[in-house]
């Protein structure tokens, strides 16, 4: 299945294949992404989804297709191509033997960063990451939660146009988590994100799509941003002769006091809200009470609820 | 080479913010003297030829310590990813790694070059000799080297490294012994080539030969080169 190709795409990644031996990891992967945007990328254990960033990072050879930033193809043998990528690698491996500073020193140099434009970055970095207070530490002596914000901070020191993340919130306590979907979020305001992770609720909270990488193939999820887990998406006709009634007390079983009344005729009615999932039974009880129902529907799918109606035992993919 | 500056100075850097630079040339400053003096005191020697060879010794000894960390320890700790994912070209990573553990190697010999002063103050030594010896011994030292970072660059083990570049130094140092094996044979004449104590030989004598620099130069290309290639297949 191909994702839908966006014109102008700031990065994609066109029929891009792998194998390794006699297993196909990535069979014709197609992703375009717009500044912007944070793509969520999921997956089971071992399906290619390390491949599919090494790749777009120019880490690795795909065996056919490309990947293109900004209209210029990225290249392993090119390394000039590499210069407006910002990677983090699973485990987010750092130089245990630096400290903070000179670490984030060294990776703005590879960048090619003039003294100032390292110097202003990686002050940036440091504040942005909370990393002020421990840059003269070394890195084999901080913490894993540390050590990730740093791997976090070596990313987005050159000020990439593209950033590829590989599970970036491993081991981060939830304050730490808080700031990093933040920095993830405030960093992706110009940027294509690619963002891998296991963590449904990281995607729900980042990304503004989500694909799902399945035997090689990359497949679109529906993703319900706003509907919150304790709350369900309720659609309801109605025969009402007083509609006024109901008018007067929807609101305040709604969640944020918004419902969606239009009339279709001969006193029926489409009514459409979210409610709290605890409030549903006094919903039924007064439509019952005010109104005769005629249909009634309830979704109150999330993310993990969508993904296992595709993945699962006589699911969709 | 795109990136060439930052990976020798994060190189050089490591080797000075860790003990390993501080142990490895104290060390080798330390046993070097030590061989020196047993020689001038024991055995009279007057020139350097014995500790030339001694420092060889040490050198086969203590490369291969140096150079089973610079990749099998970056797969390791998963840094090569990084590294390579970097705007860095793989020659560069290849070239910085390997000249500045040719500067840590430098530090060492330049220390071990007192024992010189000490037979010019007490004798009237040819320096001739002298200075072909510590080239002989540098261009060794390099060899050593290259062979020792293309190992590495082949393991993703240090000791496994560490092993095999000890094993490959040992026999190419000892090579030449082999062709007593086959006394009728051409291949006399390639052990006698590929040998280092044969190439070596000349040079610490203050014979210095275009083959034998051809010899270590080469070995040195060879091996960089294969080591760079090594980096690339990992892209595939």
């Amino acid at each position: 299945m191909q994702i839908e190709k966006k014109s102008e795409a700031l990065f994609e990644i066109k029929g891009v294949k792998k194998r390794f031996g006699r297993y196909s990891v990535l069979d014709s992967i197609n992703l375009a992404i717009q500044p912007g945007e944070i793509v969520g990328l999921l997956g089971p254990n071992g399906c290619g989804k390390t491949t599919t960033l090494r790749i777009a990072a120019g880490f690795a050879w795909p065996d056919t297709g490309q990947v293109i930033l900004n209209g210029s193809p990225i290249s392993p043998d090119q390394p000039k191509s590499r210069r407006s990528i910002g990677y983090l690698p699973e485990r987010s491996p750092v130089y245990d033997s630096f400290n903070v500073a000179r670490y984030l020193s060294f990776v703005a140099s590879a960048h090619n960063m003039d003294r100032v434009q390292a110097s202003d970055s990686i002050e940036y970095v440091l504040n942005a990451f909370d990393l002020e207070l421990v840059k003269d530490r070394t890195i084999g002596h901080l913490s894993k939660g540390y050590k990730q914000r740093i791997g976090l901070a070596q990313a987005l020191i050159s000020k990439p146009k593209v950033l590829l993340l590989d599970e970036p919130t491993n081991g981060l306590d939830p304050r730490q988590l808080i700031e990093a979907r933040k920095m993830i979020k405030l960093a992706a305001q110009d940027k294509a994100v690619i963002f891998s992770t296991h963590i449904v609720q990281e995607i729900e909270a980042l990304c503004t799509r989500v694909v799902y990488l399945d035997k090689g193939i990359l497949h679109p999820v529906p993703l319900k941003k706003s509907l919150p887990r304790d709350c369900v998406s309720i659609t309801v006709d109605i025969v009402c002769a007083k509609i006024e009634v109901l008018r007067k007390l929807l609101p305040p079983l709604s969640r944020e006091s918004k419902v969606t009344i239009v009339p279709l005729g001969d006193e029926k009615f489409n009514i459409s809200m979210t409610i709290r999932k605890a409030k549903q039974s006094d919903l039924i009880h007064l439509f019952s009470k005010h109104s005769l129902l005629e249909s009634l529907q309830v979704d109150g799918s999330s993310l993990e609820e969508t993904l296992i109606e595709l993945i699962g035992e006589g699911g969709k993919l | 080479m795109i990136g060439f500056w930052s990976v020798f100075m994060r190189e050089s850097q490591h080797y000075f913010v860790t003990p390993i630079a501080y142990v490895v040339i104290s060390t080798f400053w330390l046993l070097s003297g030590f061989f020196f003096s047993f020689n001038q005191l024991f055995v009279s020697a007057i020139d350097m030829v014995s500790a030339f060879h001694n420092m060889s010794l040490l050198l086969m000894l203590m490369i291969p310590l140096l150079t089973m960390r610079s990749f099998a320890e970056e797969k390791q700790a998963g840094t090569l990813e990084l590294l390579m994912t970097l705007p860095i070209s793989d020659g560069a990573i290849i070239l910085a790694k390997y000249l500045s553990l040719m500067m840590l190697v430098f530090f060492m010999l330049l220390g071990s070059s007192v024992a010189v002063l000490v037979l010019i103050y007490f004798g009237e030594p040819d320096l001739g000799p002298v200075l072909g010896g510590y080239t002989g011994i540098f261009l060794l030292a390099s060899s050593f080297s290259a062979l020792g970072l293309l190992i590495s660059s082949l393991s993703a083990n240090q000791v496994v490294a560490a092993t095999a570049t000890w094993s490959l130094l040992l026999v190419l140092w000892f090579i030449d012994y082999a062709s007593a094996l086959f006394p009728a044979s051409d291949l006399i004449h390639l052990f006698q080539h590929i040998s280092f104590s044969v190439q070596y030989l000349d040079i610490i004598r203050g014979v210095v030969t275009g083959g034998g620099f051809i010899y270590f130069f080469g070995l040195v290309l060879f091996c960089l080169v294969s080591a760079t290639q090594v980096l690339r297949m990992k892209r595939f």
